[in-house]
């Protein structure tokens, strides 16, 4: 906010049921984040020197970790926004930083879920998911990073 | 007309959804997954609580060269031999398998070396770098995670639901809890086998404070009222880095003790580096306790700057070095207009942690059936101070062990009818305070913070306790007329006088045992008995109430089980 901002309008975050005055019902948030398998499953076997500081899986998932869950970019999202049935910029970001994660087994399962009818395909990069963040992280990349990994599940 | 309370069967109910309730529900459910678990959350499920606001990281025994004796010792020292052994050796010695679960079960990325081990960083009061972290931001990250494994595990969630009291049967055994949906202002009873507390504790109740302003004391309360004994109450830590940012609600906020570790400097309002006056050895990285005073007594002295704080310096580490090991104590001074990576930021002492709590053994169990304490609610493992870095360790590690003992007592425990007649006049208690004006929740609690801050703060005497305990007893017969407008759903006011309520009585006590401890000990400092007295004082304070309601305090003999203090101080030449 700039230098010498006099006033400020706040309003209930949007995208979610108001309750009243500024609380909102963030179930919607925590149904799509829960639909994408959020927890880790332990895979039966990780390679060897899996995730090692440095490597391109480490900084992939290490891109999409931190979120505070705090439901901006889900408020930001356009698709989100007209109602659009849409898992949503945090549920997908959290998918990722699974699927990404060679020590997780579960990416197919995951996969399955991001690429069906509420998934990536609904995006469609006008990225003010990753503006809005208050963290740093940047969901778009995150679904792109996704729809890589779909592909390559496929081949 | 009397009122609806709803009531709902559990076989475990949880109360609190930090790193210690929700470690509890995942060995819970692994235990036994069959049980029917509620958990009660005052805020969002696992996003409510400290666990969350964890910086610097976790201590635990890992690397060869490290060992658990060590750690054991110096848990040991840094709580001036007050801890209960039973509960620090349990902590020491679990911490390594739980930070690993957290790895390896629940997928927490913390910091990892170039050859691929876990990252441990130094951290004050320690003999080895045993803390692992994720950056500087590592309770995001381990309750993100668990929350998560709480999606998967599926208990009953009870959001935006404070506990009121313990609900007994007509003999007194534990039958559940009393609860009070803030959302649409009913009332019901959980009844349940076994009843975990794990609230957290209340240094809220000081005017500069770090903890979430949740965290108002309500388990230590609500087990005191229903005749638990506490210990160590006298004992509340105070983080020397607090942010000072005039009235923003960031005022307190921890700036992590990493950056002492890391070689940061204090300096007082006249530009020298005053820890070379109390502490020439370790200076910046003495331990909490020290260097909170020392702060404390520059600000008192009048050699604080303008603000009413010391400064906190690492810009000569270099701005981009500064960025990347502490880029989230950097944004989080750039929010206030300050930058830590090339200037200096005001910073004060901040009300912390609370050491002190419910009495438990190694187990969670307390002196009453069915009933289980862990975390912050419970006191003796970190003695008269805290070591950085076996916050969230505790926490965790006696979470764990409350599910598993949960689990058990679950089985053997049949579900009792809560006696009618404390049912209602604990709803009645919470409802006396709704739908009128009268002492308004928050100028009270102004005050509270006053006191706290003033007589059973850094620096006690007989003189300023004795004060401080005559205003909290006047304050809590105000209480007694507390006052708020409006209707039930979402009375953010009704439940400000409901949390007030419940941090008068906990300061009642901690008062009362400062009062009662006459030397110097850890966070708790005597300027009228300055030295640590082993000889007297190896004994920790019990405190109870009476069903009248008036404080009991008793002392017992700290059980020096497994390591005495290789020096014992005395007042003798």
């Amino acid at each position: 906010m700039p230098y010498g901002t006099a006033a400020v309008r706040v309003e209930p975050l949007a995208g979610l049921p108001v309750i009243r005055d500024l609380v909102v019902d963030a179930k919607p948030f925590w149904a799509e984040w829960a639909s994408v398998k959020p927890w880790f499953v332990p895979a039966e076997h990780v390679p060897d020197g899996a995730m090692a500081p440095g490597s391109r899986e480490a900084v992939l998932v290490d891109s999409a970790l931190g979120c505070i869950s705090c439901g901006v970019c889900h408020a930001s999202c356009d698709i989100v926004q007209v109602g659009g049935d849409f898992l949503g910029p945090a549920a997908l970001n959290r998918a990722l930083a699974l699927v990404a994660d060679p020590r997780d087994g579960a990416a197919d399962e995951r996969l399955r879920v991001v690429g069906g009818r509420r998934g990536l395909d609904r995006c469609h990069y006008v990225q003010s998911c990753g503006s809005a963040c208050p963290v740093g992280i940047d969901p778009s990349r995150s679904i792109a990073a996704l729809r890589r990994l779909r592909i390559r599940s496929r081949g | 007309m009397a009122e609806a309370i709803d009531t709902l069967d559990a076989d475990v109910v949880i109360v609190g959804s930090g790193g210690a309730g929700l470690m509890c529900l995942l060995h819970l459910a692994r235990r036994a997954p069959w049980l029917d678990v509620t958990l009660v959350s005052k805020g969002a499920v696992g996003r409510s609580g400290c666990t969350r606001m964890v910086q610097g990281g976790y201590n635990a025994v890992l690397d060869p060269r490290d060992s658990l004796e060590l750690h054991f010792a110096d848990t040991l020292e840094g709580g001036a031999y007050l801890n209960d052994q039973d509960l620090a050796w349990t902590l020491v010695r679990d911490a390594p398998s739980i930070v690993k679960e957290l790895e390896e079960v629940c997928g927490c990325a913390f910091d990892r070396t170039a050859d691929n081990r876990l990252h441990q960083k130094k951290f004050a009061g320690q003999s080895f770098d045993r803390t692992v972290h994720r950056g500087d931001l590592t309770g995001i990250e381990i309750m993100a995670r668990l929350r998560d494994q709480a999606l998967r595990i599926r208990p009953r969630e009870l959001e935006d639901v404070r506990a009121l009291d313990l609900a007994l049967d007509a003999s007194g055994e534990v039958a559940g809890l009393i609860v009070l949906d803030i959302a649409s202002g009913r009332f019901a009873v959980v009844r349940a086998r076994v009843v975990v507390v794990a609230t957290g504790g209340s240094a809220t109740m000081y005017r500069i404070a770090a903890p979430a302003r949740e965290k108002t004391g309500d388990g230590i309360a609500m087990c005191m009222r229903a005749g638990l004994h506490v210990r160590d109450m006298e004992m509340l830590q105070f983080h020397p880095t607090g942010l000072l940012a005039g009235d923003s609600l960031l005022t307190g906020a921890v700036l992590e003790e990493g950056l002492r570790g890391a070689g940061a400097y204090l300096y007082n309002g006249n530009g020298e580096r005053f820890m070379e006056r109390y502490d020439p050895q370790r200076l910046e990285r003495s331990t909490r306790d020290v260097v909170a005073r020392s702060s404390y007594l520059e600000i008192i002295e009048g050699r604080g700057t303008a603000g009413g704080g010391v400064l906190l310096d690492i810009s000569h580490l270099g701005a981009a070095e500064v960025e990347r090991q502490f880029g989230g104590m950097v944004s989080r001074t750039r929010l206030i207009g300050r930058d830590l990576a090339r200037e200096p930021v005001e910073v004060s002492p901040t009300a912390h942690f609370q050491m002190g709590g419910v009495l438990i053994d190694s187990d969670c169990r307390t002196t009453a059936a069915g009933l289980l304490v862990a975390g912050e609610d419970a006191g003796g493992a970190h003695g008269a101070n805290r070591l950085g870095g076996n916050g969230v360790a505790e926490s965790t590690v006696f979470g764990a062990r409350a599910g598993a003992a949960a689990a058990e007592l679950a089985s053997e425990r049949p579900l009792r009818n809560p006696d009618r007649e404390r049912v209602h006049a604990s709803v009645e208690r919470a409802l006396g305070a709704l739908g009128h004006n009268g002492v308004d929740p928050d100028a009270l609690l102004i005050e509270l913070k006053d006191v706290m801050w003033n007589d059973c703060g850094l620096v006690r005497c007989r003189e300023g306790l004795l004060s401080g305990a005559r205003a909290i007893e006047e304050m809590r017969d105000r209480a007694s007329s507390l006052g708020v407008p409006g209707s039930r759903e979402w009375n953010v006011g009704w439940q400000k006088a409901l949390d007030v309520v419940n941090q008068l009585e906990v300061a009642e006590v901690m008062v009362a045992s400062a009062l009662a401890r006459e030397e110097s000990r850890g966070a708790h400092y005597r300027v009228d008995h300055p030295t640590r007295r082993d000889d007297e004082w190896l004994r920790y304070l019990v405190a109870s109430r009476t069903d009248g309601g008036d404080l009991e305090l008793e002392t017992r003999p700290v059980r020096l089980t497994r390591r005495a203090p290789p020096t014992r101080y005395a007042d003798v030449p």
